[in-house]
């Protein structure tokens, strides 16, 4: 039986990075995404005793995100920050990169947070309907709907692709990580 | 650095590859580490001195107990004591003959008076409850016990429900006084009754078999 000091450990170094994606790309603003992150691993390391399942870690890392986000969004003087400043982050020196980023960001940005989100549990966590149903305490079809609604509006959002706004609601299966479903 | 997008790619991919091109700050994940090593660190020493105070709290239970313990009349005075409370309200002379019969090998001090004598039921044990008047006017109450189960109280002394009293034991007899003012004083008194009640042909049981109104 590993103990606790190894358990978290493992904790971190698999998933503090999608953790710290997930909440820049929620917040925009780094240095509130790095103290939701420590936030939540502080948590985590008080309640890990909950953590069960071998498939459980990322979901359950993420609900406690979720919580703290929303702790935060709570606040009074919680404070917007434009989410274009994501370009910058992500492409480094590379302008095209950076353009594309750019175009991707804005358009993720004008989705609501409901879809912003469901986009990012699918897209970047790969999480299955059933995952993200159960983390967003979401029927199915919710889930299924929600997430159509966005990757059109993000396809619309797009310059040059505002045409495929028909675009198939589930398209092709990629690489799995970790979703059996959806 | 983000990847060139792929034309076949749709803008879920796009967003998977793009989101996951950017980089976490350097020194994060190290950061995490330092800070989960201090929590356990933290959790570790506050665990310590929670056992550490468990522990002495534990200790200073004990050693109170055995203070009070200590402190406490033995267990057959402080149950003679609750009896004697609760048949303070009783008079005159029950049994009378029965108690002047049992107590007849000796004769009481000089001018000590025999105001009560019953076979009385203390905390399971039968014991023979006497109060007495001494020559200078002083009652004492008396639990006379031939079971062998006071022996324990032999030669002991001290005060219990505001009286003072004193034990004394021959063989199985054991009697038990208790009087106002100091528990020297019931020595000569104890002594007497020790000579009085002492071993004879007749057993408690048989003294029993001849009589006596009980509580």
């Amino acid at each position: 039986m590993r103990s606790r000091r190894e358990r978290m450990a493992q904790l971190v170094s698999a998933h503090h990075a999608d953790l710290y994606r997930h909440a820049l790309w929620l917040t925009g603003d780094p240095a509130l995404a790095e103290d939701l992150v420590q936030e939540t691993y502080y948590e985590a390391w008080r309640s890990l005793s909950r953590l069960g399942g071998p498939r459980a870690p990322r979901a359950w890392l993420l609900a406690i995100l979720r919580r703290r986000l929303a702790r935060h969004r709570a606040a009074p003087d919680a404070p917007e920050v434009p989410l274009e400043t994501l370009a910058e982050l992500a492409a480094g020196d590379d302008p095209e990169a950076a353009a594309e980023l750019e175009e991707l960001a804005r358009a993720f940005a004008r989705l609501p947070e409901a879809q912003r989100e469901i986009l990012l549990l699918r897209a970047l966590h790969g999480l299955s309907y059933r995952e993200i149903a159960a983390l967003l305490d979401l029927p199915l079809g919710t889930v299924m709907s929600r997430l159509s609604r966005a990757r059109a509006a993000l396809l619309a959002g797009e310059p040059g692709e505002a045409h495929a706004a028909e675009v198939v609601p589930f398209p092709r299966r990629r690489a799995p990580r970790g979703g059996k479903d959806g | 650095m983000a990847d060139c997008p792929h034309p076949e790619d749709t803008p879920e991919d796009r967003l998977a590859r793009l989101a996951r091109a950017i980089r976490p700050p350097a020194g994060l994940e190290r950061r995490l580490h330092e800070e989960l090593a201090r929590l356990e660190r933290t959790h570790a020493r506050r665990r310590l001195r929670r056992v550490r105070a468990a522990a002495a709290l534990g200790a200073l239970a004990v050693g109170g107990l055995l203070v009070l313990a200590a402190l406490l009349p033995p267990a057959p005075v402080r149950a003679a004591v609750a009896h004697l409370e609760h048949e303070q309200t009783l008079a005159g002379a029950l049994d009378r003959g029965e108690a002047e019969r049992w107590l007849a090998r000796a004769p009481l001090p000089q001018g000590t008076a025999l105001l009560l004598g019953k076979d009385c039921l203390v905390r399971g044990l039968w014991v023979k409850h006497l109060r007495l008047r001494l020559p200078d006017g002083r009652v004492v109450e008396a639990l006379l016990d031939r079971s062998g189960r006071w022996r324990g109280l032999d030669g002991r002394s001290g005060t219990a429900g505001g009286l003072g009293w004193r034990a004394a034991a021959r063989g199985r007899l054991t009697v038990l006084a208790f009087g106002a003012g100091d528990a020297s004083e019931l020595g000569p008194l104890v002594r007497a009754l020790l000579t009085a009640a002492g071993p004879g042909p007749a057993s408690h049981h048989d003294d029993k078999a001849g009589g006596g109104s009980t509580t």
